[in-house]
């Protein structure tokens, strides 16, 4: 009889063991897939630019999460022989690097004809990504007292708490 | 209307040549005309040789760069519009239309152009003349060289607009030292300095139009009055 519940009690241990190896290894995997996935941006496209996405990170005086509030109006002509820029205004959620204490900040970011943040058929920015309510992590300069972006591609990437993490570990 | 001047014919044919033989020879650079007007392109045309030739001869840098450019795997297309205007203060401008569309492309308005950056209304033809007076005809070869630079740096490197830009302000300021030009400014750089807007809320007309009156106008190399 007391063989009986040695033998009952060593195969619950074994598999309590066994249960508990396993649970440890699906948390360990769990947890191991979370943390490759905040090295990774949300979007295939923002991922195949990584590089320039973290170069620019790491060139900007100030990188910030925001809301677009308004946008002014285009000067109606593309960047050439002169820079030009449509202003973006923005309510300011966080700030990333830098600083910056106002809530509302403007940036004037560059127009370029064929790039990401253009319009296809208008001399403006892309409404599809500056429309009031949009809310984006934006790589910014300062000049002067003014405030400017310095990519015409990825100037700016849409704000996620997941691209959040993955610029702050590139910073 | 379309009237055009030449102050001597038989020089203008024989460089126009030199330059339509060596675009045949080596030239990635491709310059497309997006008017089917026969009228405009020839008018095009006779400006894109003009001030080619006029900056292949007078500009050992800009002859450097076309060469590169000319011999490398790179190709720049440059797209020649048709003028565009600008109102401005409630007036019509027409300004030079140039612009950087990635990938080695660059926009050039090769009408605006012609009178970079000043031309004058005739009140009498209702019509805006260009004038290629001697500031001007030095200054466009600079802006040939930031183009065909801009547009190659690209077509290149891939680099963003700004990186490209950059280069190209060097390559115009190397061609305006050939010319002896450095006092000169050019309508971009003015833009940039002032951070000034051809926009109807902030244009001021009469403010851009005195910018530009101590250069003569009168020393004209080709003079051209066009209608739309």
């Amino acid at each position: 009889m007391n063989l009986d519940i040695n033998v009952i009690y060593s195969r619950r241990l074994n598999e309590g063991f066994v249960l508990f190896i396993l649970i440890t290894l699906i948390t360990g995997c769990s947890l191991f897939e979370s943390n490759l996935e905040s090295d990774e941006f949300d979007a295939e496209y923002l991922e195949n630019n990584k590089e320039r996405i973290k170069n620019n990170a790491l060139s900007a005086q100030m990188i910030i999460n925001a809301e677009i509030s308004s946008i002014d109006a285009s000067s109606g002509v593309w960047s050439g022989c002169g820079v030009s820029r449509q202003q973006v205004n923005y309510k300011v959620i966080g700030v990333l690097k830098g600083s910056y204490s106002q809530s509302n900040i403007s940036v004037n970011h560059l127009l370029v004809n064929n790039s990401r943040h253009a319009d296809n058929d208008l001399v403006c920015l892309s409404p599809t990504i500056f429309s009031p309510g949009n809310k984006l992590i934006i790589f910014i300069r300062q000049v002067d007292n003014e405030y400017e972006d310095f990519d015409e591609d990825y100037g700016t990437i849409p704000y996620s708490e997941q691209n959040e993490n993955v610029l702050k570990d590139m910073i | 209307m379309v009237r055009i001047i030449y102050k001597s014919k038989i020089y203008f044919i024989l460089i126009t040549s030199l330059v339509l033989i060596s675009f045949k020879v080596n030239s990635t650079i491709t310059w497309q005309f997006t008017t089917t007007d026969p009228n405009i392109i020839a008018l095009e045309q006779t400006f894109l040789m003009t001030f080619l030739t006029k900056s292949l001869t007078e500009s050992p840098s800009f002859a450097a760069l076309f060469n590169e450019i000319a011999n490398s795997p790179n190709n720049v297309t440059i797209i020649i519009g048709l003028g565009q205007n600008f109102i401005v203060g409630g007036k019509i401008i027409p300004v030079v239309v140039d612009y950087y569309a990635g990938g080695g492309v660059m926009y050039l308005d090769l009408l605006d152009l012609s009178g970079y950056p000043n031309p004058v209304y005739n009140s009498e033809t209702h019509s805006w003349e260009y004038g290629t007076a001697k500031p001007w005809a030095l200054t466009i070869p600079c802006l040939f060289a930031h183009v065909l630079s801009e547009g190659y740096h690209a077509a290149k490197t891939g680099e963003s607009y700004e990186n490209c830009h950059k280069i190209a302000i060097d390559a115009e300021n190397d061609v305006r030292k050939d010319m002896g030009q450095e006092d000169y400014p050019i309508m971009g750089r003015v833009w940039e300095k002032d951070n000034r807007s051809l926009s109807t809320d902030t244009g001021n007309i009469n403010n851009w139009e005195n910018e530009w009156d101590y250069y003569d106008n009168d020393a004209n190399l080709i003079r051209i009055s066009y209608e739309p």
